[in-house]
């Protein structure tokens, strides 16, 4: 144990690093979109298991709360119809709340944010184990570390996002414990992966790739081997813990009857269709091209990382097909025929479940909006692959002096990494690479999580008197209230389009309509330009001020 | 027996590939303009335009001029005609 912690001090001491940097930064975020319905989420279920046991006093105080949030938040949908996201983060933030009688709106949004926080921390530490048990490299499993929480758009929502974040984190979890599994193939180990995957599941629907994933790769195993026991046992034991974890921690399961089974998948494909700008064109959610999420991945993440993922993700397609080209019907030295060793099955079966990512995205017509964060589980994909270009590269450089060069060089982009998080903060949320010029950048959204609202408000309230308060975007601006202390509550009204009232009007520049056509989020003439937030040529918000 | 399911798997891959850069493209693309043509927005700005330009007319002493008139006039008669002959 002791040799582990000398070995991983460096680890230990960044984890320590970045958990100083987060909670002395944590409350310069603003509130997500997302957060105010997870929320409510959260206190629906704790209620909903509640009433299956006698704690009358949390009963009460939780139901108080519900029904303070329909009151507070009338617009959020409604969970009976939106029941399936999972509970795993916002159940146990809503009992934690209940039980400490946390009544103030700051206070448990930002328990929720240093939760998921430390929450993404551990999930990071558990890629940096991964990287280290396959590559046997520490260096490496640094490298992967960094790059795993500081890739710009991914460390811009870490401290609010927990519904992205968390399947992210969910989705890294279970990779750690199915290569634990590899490495110690027992019955133990293959119910607590099972469990993870049920978990991944609720987390995202999307997380059902990972049993289908590891269901391909054990019949692909058994098609080496022949050995169809062992197939058989797997499979049974993998299903019956995957099924029982699904049905306790997942409490929509209950509440479906036959014919809601039949359709199971239904819900999931529900959405609201707004209009969604790319590329500098309006498209239908539903209808956008194909193009989407390889374009945002292609502007928004580091070009180094690009580049050293295409590069890593090749070599492996090459190497598998390799594999596939000399499999003989008869075996000869090796077990299997995709792999000849733990880590190149481990590689295998995320490449599966990449592969199946990609087979998924371009045979459904998924209906997607605000950039690729629905996505950014691929985060794990992308550094993962990577780290397998960076061990490609110092196993086949030959000279020390060029292993040197290269090595000067990813620190530099480290930490250049670093500064541009240090340079958007605290929106590198809204972090565009240098393949996109300033001007094009306006041809994407940008703060498509409302984030800037809060910071938006704030800087109203340098303004004297009582602020009325327009709104031209898709953005509930009133709903920044719970991260604004409540002893300036009073001095804020928020008249939404209605700028006949309005003495300031805030956007972030968000529509849910095509604006060359629908012109309800038109600046008044009387107003002009009060304050604009750019980043790096990245327009983050504008108010404007009566004239 | 195992190559067989291996080149079938390998196959239908290839072929799902193959379709979907072909006609799955295509058919996508086909979809993606025609349904973000005929968006809520669009719509409304076509009734919108059309109700101007009814109130536009509606203004004007008259709408059409006399030789439009009487061609609209003999059309809309020939019309009923053959649709009371085919009673």
């Amino acid at each position: 144990m002791r040799k582990f912690y000398l070995k991983n001090k460096i680890i230990f001491l960044l984890l320590l690093i970045i958990s100083l940097i987060g909670i002395l930064t944590y409350q310069d975020y603003g509130i997500g979109i997302e957060e105010h319905f997870q929320r409510k989420s959260g206190f629906y279920w704790l209620n909903f298991l509640l009433n299956y046991t006698d704690f009358e006093i949390l009963k009460e105080t939780s139901q108080l709360k519900l029904n303070e949030i329909e009151t507070f938040t009338p617009r959020l949908f409604s969970i009976e119809k939106l029941g399936f996201y999972g509970i795993l983060f916002d159940v146990p933030l809503a009992f934690i709340e209940t039980l400490f009688k946390i009544s103030e709106p700051q206070n448990y949004f930002f328990l929720r944010h240093l939760t998921i926080f430390f929450f993404f921390l551990i999930s990071s530490f558990c890629f940096y184990r991964i990287i280290q048990i396959r590559f046997n490299n520490i260096n490496l499993a640094l490298f992967g570390f960094i790059a795993f929480i500081f890739s710009p758009r991914i460390y811009g929502n870490i401290f609010f996002d927990n519904k992205d974040i968390f399947f992210l984190s969910m989705v890294t979890i279970n990779m750690f414990f199915f290569i634990k599994y590899l490495r110690k193939e027992n019955k133990l180990n293959l119910i607590i992966f099972s469990m993870f995957c049920a978990m991944s599941t609720t987390s995202r629907i999307i997380g059902l790739l990972i049993p289908l994933s590891f269901f391909i790769l054990i019949f692909l195993e058994y098609l080496s081997s022949k050995k169809l026991k062992e197939f058989l046992i797997k499979v049974l034991i993998f299903i019956f813990a995957f099924l029982i974890m699904l049905i306790i921690h997942w409490p929509y399961l209950w509440t479906l009857n036959f014919e809601q089974f039949k359709n199971f998948f239904e819900p999931f494909f529900f959405a609201m269709n707004p209009t969604v700008f790319f590329n500098g064109n309006f498209y239908q959610s539903k209808f956008l091209p194909i193009s989407y999420i390889p374009i945002f991945i292609f502007i928004s993440t580091p070009v180094f990382i690009l580049l050293l993922f295409s590069i890593g993700f090749l070599q492996h397609i090459k190497r598998v097909f390799n594999r596939f080209i000399n499999i003989k019907e008869k075996l000869s030295n090796y077990d299997f025929d995709f792999w000849r060793s733990k880590s190149e099955k481990f590689d295998f079966f995320l490449f599966l479940n990449f592969l199946l990512i990609l087979i998924l995205y371009f045979a459904i017509n998924l209906a997607l909006l605000s950039g690729w964060r629905h996505f950014y589980f691929l985060n794990f994909f992308i550094i993962f692959y990577s780290c397998y270009c960076l061990n490609y590269i110092f196993l086949n450089f030959k000279k020390i002096l060029l292993k040197k060069i290269f090595l000067i060089t990813l620190i530099i982009l480290s930490v250049f990494l670093l500064y541009n998080n240090y340079k958007y903060h605290p929106f590198q949320s809204s972090y565009f690479n240098s393949f996109i010029s300033n001007k094009y950048k306006k041809n994407f959204e940008i703060d498509t999580q409302s984030l800037s609202r809060v910071h938006a408000i704030k800087e109203l309230l340098n303004e004297d008197g009582d602020l009325l308060i327009g709104t031209a975007s898709y953005t509930p601006l009133e709903d920044a209230r719970s991260l604004i202390p409540k002893k300036h509550w009073h001095r804020l009204n928020f008249v939404g389009t209605n700028y006949e009232r309005a003495n300031f009007i805030f956007t972030n520049f968000y529509y849910e309509v095509n604006t060359k056509y629908n012109k309800k989020y038109e600046i008044p003439e009387n107003f002009s330009l009060y304050k604009s937030l750019i980043i790096d040529g990245t327009r983050i918000y504008s108010i404007y001020k009566k004239k | 027996m195992k190559l067989f399911a291996y080149k079938s798997l390998f196959i239908s891959l290839l072929i799902f590939i193959l379709y979907q850069a072909t006609i799955g493209y295509t058919t996508r693309n086909i979809e993606t303009k025609i349904y973000n043509t005929i968006s809520k927005e669009k719509t409304k700005l076509v009734k919108d335009k059309l109700r101007s330009e009814i109130r536009a007319g509606l203004e004007k002493d008259q709408i059409l001029s006399k030789d439009d008139a009487k061609l609209i006039n003999n059309f809309l008669e020939k019309i009923t005609l053959e649709i009371k002959d085919a009673k």
